[in-house]
């Protein structure tokens, strides 16, 4: 009984919280891009009009933050289910053109069981995309194994089925509160 | 009378002050689950000084990765910036906590998978010239706000 209540209450206070159509602004950024994905071919925004889209920069050598973001679209992938992950598509764009090609890209993302495309191109293609996003990194030389290390910006881009785009989410934002955005957009488009 | 003198032991043993802890000692470490495609990984903790004198880490070892580094990750305006260090320094009576989107102990250029329900030593070498192995399980990120 005691659970049942809990449950309840869980349930009253889930729906309270959910946030509604008033969460969305209204971006003047964004706009459609063209990059080479995994295959070495070209991939468009506007390939995926129809569906949602979580666009994210980061690079496969980063540590903490791009595994950190993927992650939280994994379990907001679990939790959203099969049949609503169908209507979205994560794009992982590159910003290290020296060292993320297509091969490397398809390796990394072999390791993730949710729909995500990894993007390359030029320095001048995919700086063009990240000022359209108002993304920002920058690649800093380091005593590091690693070469070089790149600082960049960690939001994840909800678009919407018409290429919009509609919610940053934040570095801090949990998996509950991207599953309850997404939700809440899924209801208004589909 | 045998009896009663292991038993005065045991009491005595109970009674007498706790030693006064010392030296470095280190709980809740674990390592983030990564299959080699993704190249890298870390290793978290935290590490509580005992000692009346600050300690330093400055290096570490780990069997699984070529390499093996000492880093930070600051979190500014949206902007994720990583860091090597030469050093880490756990404050005297004090402690420093390793974890996700901050301090970390980073593996570079994985030799193999590091997979969930694995335990892999963390071996630090201190600046006292005490060398700390840690034994840490490998763990997959808990995701934000469902931990």
């Amino acid at each position: 009984m005691k659970r049942l209540a809990a449950i309840l209450l869980l349930g009253v206070l889930f729906t309270s919280c959910s946030p509604d159509s008033s969460v969305f602004n209204r971006y003047e950024i964004g706009g459609d891009f063209t990059l080479t994905g995994m295959e070495g071919k070209p991939v468009s925004l506007s390939d995926y009009k129809g569906k949602l889209v979580l666009l994210f920069f980061g690079y496969t050598l980063c540590p903490d933050a791009c595994p950190f973001a993927l992650s939280k679209m994994s379990g907001a992938f679990h939790m959203l289910g099969a049949k609503n992950s169908e209507k979205i598509q994560v794009l992982f764009v590159s910003v290290d053109t020296e060292r993320d090609n297509p091969a490397r890209l398809k390796e990394y993302f072999s390791a993730f069981n949710f729909p995500v495309i990894g993007l390359t191109g030029t320095k001048e293609k995919v700086d063009e995309v990240a000022a359209k996003y108002q993304a920002t990194y920058s690649k800093v030389e380091s005593d590091s194994a690693m070469g070089y290390l790149i600082d960049h910006s960690t939001i994840i881009y909800l678009i919407d089925t018409e290429g919009n785009v509609r919610y940053k989410f934040r570095h801090n934002d949990g998996v509950e509160i991207m599953v309850n955005i997404i939700k809440t957009l899924m209801r208004i488009q589909f | 009378m045998k009896r009663l003198s292991v038993l005065a032991v045991i009491l005595l043993a109970a009674c007498s002050p706790k030693p006064q802890k010392t030296g470095v000692e280190v709980s809740n470490a674990w390592i983030k689950a990564a299959p080699v495609a993704m190249k890298t990984s870390a290793g978290f903790m935290v590490l509580q000084n005992h000692n009346a004198r600050p300690e330093k880490i400055l290096s570490a070892e780990f069997s699984a990765s070529n390499v093996v580094e000492l880093h930070e990750m600051l979190y500014e305006n949206d902007m994720m910036k990583m860091r090597k260090m030469d050093a880490m320094v756990i404050p005297a009576k004090g402690s420093l906590v390793l974890e996700p989107g901050g301090l970390h102990v980073m593996f570079i250029d994985l030799k193999q998978d590091l997979k969930e329900g694995e335990t892999y030593d963390i071996t630090l070498n201190l600046e006292s010239g005490q060398k700390l192995v840690v034994p840490a399980p490998v763990k997959p990120y808990s995701h934000g706000g469902m931990h």
